[in-house]
């Protein structure tokens, strides 16, 4: 398959039904207070790793 | 009593209620500036929900096509989201939201993967398990995903803009390029998704 015989609106149509099915509603965590409090642990390697907020900023 | 001592207590008097006057007004001036400094955060703030209600799907597609596991997903769109936030207030409506909201999020994804670079990737199934449609929609929704992903960093967010229906201007604006360069860049960014389907339709 080139470049050219790729269905362009089938991707598009795709991109944008990706958008629509994560399932994560806008009010999930974009409330400004809660921003900065991580609601669950950072996950490295496996292991749980408790952080009261984004420490490397 | 000599005409010094005589007038002092008057001159300080003065200054006395001229030093009050002055605090006051400064006074009145800090709480006039606290108050509109909180009306200002409540309007940032309904600013801010009125942006992620509209960018919402954006945001969500642009971290999930740089994760590899639920758990990596949810920290870049909480770190996107801070960072959206915390740049709100640079936000000179220079460019439009849309590319301002790709600009924040790319680069917020971009330096949340260096700094976390040892996320343990699991099986995609399991990222895959947060897309919730029916199974026709979900199956592009993966194959256009598994395609992204053999891009690099920079690739990446330049045909997800186009996908997005950005304008060559206004990706090249976002990346710092110029628009000849965007448009090779998606030529070749084209040609590599193609090779991938092809590979995908041989298994």
């Amino acid at each position: 398959m080139s470049a050219e015989n790729l269905d362009i609106v089938q991707m598009r149509k795709a991109w944008l039904a990706m958008g629509q099915s994560l399932g994560v509603q806008p009010s999930q965590g974009n409330d400004p207070e809660n921003l900065n409090k991580r609601k669950r642990p950072l996950t490295v390697f496996g292991a749980n790793i408790e952080c009261s907020g984004p420490s490397h900023y | 009593m000599t005409l010094d001592n005589a007038i002092s207590p008057r001159i300080s008097l003065t200054i006395g209620l001229r030093m009050q006057f002055l605090w006051d007004r400064i006074m009145r001036f800090a709480a006039f500036s606290a108050d509109s400094e909180k009306l200002s955060d409540i309007a940032l703030e309904r600013q801010f929900k009125a942006m992620i209600e509209i960018e919402n799907a954006t945001i969500s597609k642009i971290c999930f096509s740089y994760s590899g596991s639920v758990a990596e997903f949810d920290d870049l769109r909480q770190d996107a989201l801070i960072n959206i936030w915390r740049g709100m207030q640079g936000f000179r409506g220079e460019a439009s939201k849309k590319t301002w909201i790709y600009r924040v999020t790319v680069n917020s994804c971009l330096s949340t993967i260096r700094k976390q670079s040892r996320y343990q990737h699991e099986s995609l199934e399991g990222l895959y398990g947060l897309i919730e449609t029916d199974d026709s929609n979900k199956e592009a929704i993966e194959k256009i995903h598994r395609a992204i992903g053999i891009l690099g960093a920079q690739e990446k967010a330049i045909i997800m803009m186009w996908l997005d229906e950005l304008s060559y201007e206004e990706i090249a604006t976002c990346m710092g390029l110029n628009r000849n360069t965007v448009a090779t860049k998606i030529r070749r960014i084209k040609d590599k998704i193609a090779k991938e389907y092809k590979k995908e339709e041989r298994i």
